[in-house]
């Protein structure tokens, strides 16, 4: 399915697991989810690359795909850092992916407003709809 | 001799009217007075005054010497005995003459009255009379000398009755009341005194003329006076009365004589009602059949002091016991010899029923026991220290506690203080020292070293009494040896760490599982789906498949056993639940399930009075395992596979019921599927858990679950869970 209608023109997945970025990538690529994905092993790595182009909305995603176990830095310590930072606050929004039951996971990122959805992992095709869905309602 | 000549009315009646009155006196005194050894003479003197006054009444009206003399036969036994009667009545009240003298001052006071009234009337010596036209008949006293000293004695006994009473009123200083009876009663003894001395002695003796017989009109005012008074203040001797046998009847005591040949002479009512004597009995049975002893050396020892008190010993306070119908009674006696005329006469023994005493002794001393036995078990010590003294009193359990034998020192405060831990002294003063300011009682807990210098941990408590002043009198309280609970708190506190600490890896295992354990697996099945979506490959389409089967089975044991151990330890959170939002999120959950959820169509309704209240991971929990089994088990034969939920909420319960026309449950099993790990086919893809963590939430919400199933038409939950709105 080859289309140039994207749901999205930049998409930043942050994930330690290079299997899951894959499955991602691949998904959102077959579904046309986004023009371009900015892949991350570590959320060092993307909070630089965000900092470094605060100035180019162009260049900015409008979604992070968000994991939460990650070493160093996990999926919170980047939302903390990410709070501070208002101009990426306005054109970014953050879904958090997980393999996590814990009501505990979801109730601490469901605290940020940045965070608009919670999707469990593996990321599927519906789940991406869903996503889709929520920016169209928006 | 009735021959009498009415021509003197005057002279008649100022003796008889006195006479009336002293005859009322005597009626009035009989009946109103108290009886005793005082009213007794008094009764008897005013009626000897009263004859006194008629006799002479009567010898104003005789027309002869010869009919007077013969009255005056008949009356004189009344004026010779007033002379003994007076003082009789003197010294009884004058308290000189005490009860038992009275033998012999009866007869020195009317032996010698007997004698004169004999020679009057045996008229051995002529009663010479004189008329005067006013006074009658009348004594000339030119007679005899037997006559002379006859009436120098009344005068001298009447004459000597005035002084003591007249002595005694004078001599009374304090006693206001008694003095003014007594001064009243003098007044009216002197009057008539006055009046018999100078009318019917010193004139007839000093002029040598005929008696002036007026006393006998001043008589009663002896009488009224006395009466008067005796009835006014009614001050009357009680010992006179104590003799009374009715007051000795009825008191508490056991009252009994027994003579020197072992009769029971006497008892009082309440011995016989105590001992069970039969006091028709008395006369007919020995004093040591009567009296049942409950032992024969009880009664040997009795009888043995019975027999040293005959002998004149005075025998005090010693116990001896009877039988009586009611059980054993124990008396604590005391025995007197009764003295009569310098012989002992008998003993008299007085009683005490001492049982309940004994009794309560007994108990007390059983209750010290038990508290003494109390402090040993629980290694409780009591003390007290007092202020005053500085003295420290201990419990025999404390002297063991410190280390000592019960009783071996004696200690001061400091003393005490100063066998704790040399880092514990100064802590101890303090609260102590606070206590005392703030009369606070206190509590704390330090070590001691004991007197084989071991060291023991101890709870102190104390408490301030305080004195009338509100000054502190001493500190009581108590000591308990707590080395073994601390030893044991000790224990149980490093086990509570430990436990604390295990519980913190539990949860950080559970996380692990819930995380690092399955995000390999969810990776396998994102690598599974997008596999699918390649390929067209039959067989690998069927692989994918099955591996999926076998992810998604692995992913839900693991789900599982998250939900078991959350609802296993996971603390009860109450909150508002609104069933709409809670279904909607659990079909949402369902969505991404297996293609099964395709074919089962779920519907649910909600009907709620005012909020329902309970915890909500549990809740969700139980539903959402419920439904997803609904959905699992469906019965592929059926047209249309369905499960309905419905929910009536009210202020007291819920009542959720989970209906499916699935595969259902045959009876047998109805039990089972409650169990953990329970499957009821091999080829099922659950883990077992589903419904036991059903069954334990529910147990955790205090609800209840019921299951109505057959096989091939379908399952039936009905839950009630309450409402912990107030909890």
């Amino acid at each position: 399915m080859l289309s140039e209608n994207f749901s999205f023109e930049n998409v930043m997945i942050i994930d330690d697991t290079q299997v899951d970025r894959y499955i991602a990538k691949y998904v959102m690529n077959k579904h046309n989810f986004s023009r371009n994905i900015l892949e991350f092993d570590m959320a060092e790595k993307a909070l630089e690359y965000l900092r470094t182009n605060e100035d180019n909305p162009h260049m900015l995603p409008q979604v992070i795909l968000l994991d939460i176990r990650m070493p160093e830095i996990d999926g919170f310590g980047f939302l903390d850092i990410f709070s501070t930072m208002p101009s990426l606050k306005s054109c970014c929004c953050i879904i958090m992916i997980s393999s996590s039951l814990s009501d505990h996971d979801h109730q601490r990122a469901a605290e940020h407003d940045v965070v608009k959805n919670f999707l469990n992992k593996p990321l599927t095709k519906e789940r991406l709809e869903d996503v889709v869905a929520l920016f169209n309602k928006v | 001799m009735f021959d009498f000549n009415l021509n003197n009315p005057y002279g008649f009646s100022i003796a008889f009217i006195p006479a009336l009155f002293n005859l009322a006196i005597v009626f009035y005194t009989f009946w109103k007075l108290p009886e005793n050894r005082l009213t007794n003479v008094f009764v008897l003197l005013t009626l000897a005054l009263a004859f006194w006054q008629v006799n002479d009444a009567i010898t104003r009206i005789s027309p002869t010497a010869q009919i007077t003399d013969e009255w005056d036969n008949i009356f004189c036994i009344a004026w010779i005995f007033v002379g003994p009667l007076c003082l009789h009545f003197a010294l009884i009240y004058t308290s000189i003459l005490k009860q038992e003298q009275s033998r012999t001052a009866f007869i020195l006071l009317y032996f010698p009255a007997l004698i004169f009234v004999l020679l009057y009337q045996a008229n051995i010596y002529p009663h010479n009379y004189i008329h005067d036209n006013f006074w009658g008949w009348v004594n000339s006293h030119e007679g005899h000398w037997i006559d002379i000293i006859q009436v120098y004695w009344i005068s001298a006994l009447v004459l000597s009755s005035a002084v003591l009473i007249s002595y005694h009123a004078f001599s009374i200083r304090k006693d206001k009341l008694l003095k003014k009876q007594t001064i009243f009663i003098a007044i009216g003894f002197a009057v008539p005194t006055i009046a018999g001395l100078l009318g019917q002695t010193i004139l007839p003796i000093i002029l040598n003329r005929p008696a002036i017989p007026f006393a006998s009109t001043f008589m009663s005012f002896f009488s009224v006076a006395a009466v008067i008074s005796l009835s006014r203040y009614r001050l009357f001797n009680a010992v006179d009365m104590v003799t009374d046998i009715r007051l000795i009847e009825e008191m508490p005591f056991m009252i009994f004589s027994i003579t020197e040949k072992n009769r029971l002479s006497f008892i009082n009512k309440f011995a016989a009602d105590a001992l069970e004597i039969n006091i028709q009995e008395l006369g007919h049975q020995p004093a040591d059949k009567l009296l049942k002893f409950s032992s024969s050396a009880e009664k040997e020892l009795f009888f043995e002091s019975c027999a040293k008190t005959l002998s004149g010993a005075t025998i005090n306070n010693f116990e001896t016991s009877f039988i009586t119908s009611k059980g054993k009674i124990v008396v604590l006696v005391s025995s007197r010899p009764i003295v009569n005329n310098h012989k002992v006469q008998g003993v008299l023994v007085a009683g005490r029923d001492i049982t309940s005493l004994i009794q309560i002794n007994e108990l007390m001393a059983y209750n010290e026991m038990l508290l003494s036995d109390a402090q040993e078990i629980s290694h409780i010590g009591s003390w007290e220290w007092n202020m005053k003294d500085d003295s420290v009193v201990w419990s025999n359990e404390l002297y063991r506690i410190y280390g000592f034998e019960p009783g071996e020192n004696n200690f001061d405060f400091n003393q005490v203080v100063e066998m704790m831990h040399p880092e514990d002294i100064q802590v101890a003063r303090e609260i102590i020292m606070t206590s005392y300011n703030t009369h606070e009682s206190f509590s704390f807990f330090a070590r001691v070293i004991r007197k084989d210098e071991t060291m023991i941990t101890i709870h102190a408590i104390g408490k301030v009494v305080t004195g009338e002043l509100n000054d502190v009198v001493k500190f009581s309280g108590t000591i308990q040896d707590i080395t073994e609970r601390k030893v044991q708190e000790e224990i149980l506190q490093s086990q509570n760490v430990e436990l604390k600490k295990i519980n913190n890896e539990l949860d950080k295992f559970v996380y692990s599982v819930s995380h690092d354990l399955r995000a390999p697996l969810l990776s396998m099945k994102g690598i599974v789906e997008i596999t699918n979506e390649m390929t067209k490959e039959e067989d690998t389409v069927a692989h994918m498949g099955m591996l999926k089967k076998s992810i998604s089975r692995l992913d839900k044991f693991i789900e599982d056993i998250l939900d078991y151990s959350l609802n296993a330890r996971g603390k009860i959170k109450v909150s508002p639940i609104d069933f709409n939002e809670l279904m909607k999120e659990i079909t949402a959950d369902l969505k991404y399930m297996a293609s099964e959820k395709k074919v089962v169509d779920i519907q649910y309704s909600v009907e709620s009075e005012g909020l329902f209240h309970t915890d909500y991971g549990r809740i969700s929990i139980i539903l959402n395992n419920l439904i997803s089994n609904a959905i699992r088990y469906h019965n592929p034969l059926v047209e249309k596979s369905y499960v309905k939920i419905s929910v009536h909420s009210n202020a007291i319960r819920a009542l959720i019921k989970v209906e499916d026309n699935g595969l259902g449950i045959s009876q047998a099993n109805h039990e089972k599927i409650f169990e953990m790990f329970y499957r009821i086919s091999s080829n099922s893809n659950g883990s077992g858990l589903g419904l036991y963590i059903v069954k334990e939430a529910i147990n955790k919400l205090n609800g209840q679950i019921e299951i109505d199933s057959l096989p091939g038409s379908g399952t039936t939950f009905t839950l009630e869970i309450p409402n912990l709105l107030f909890q």
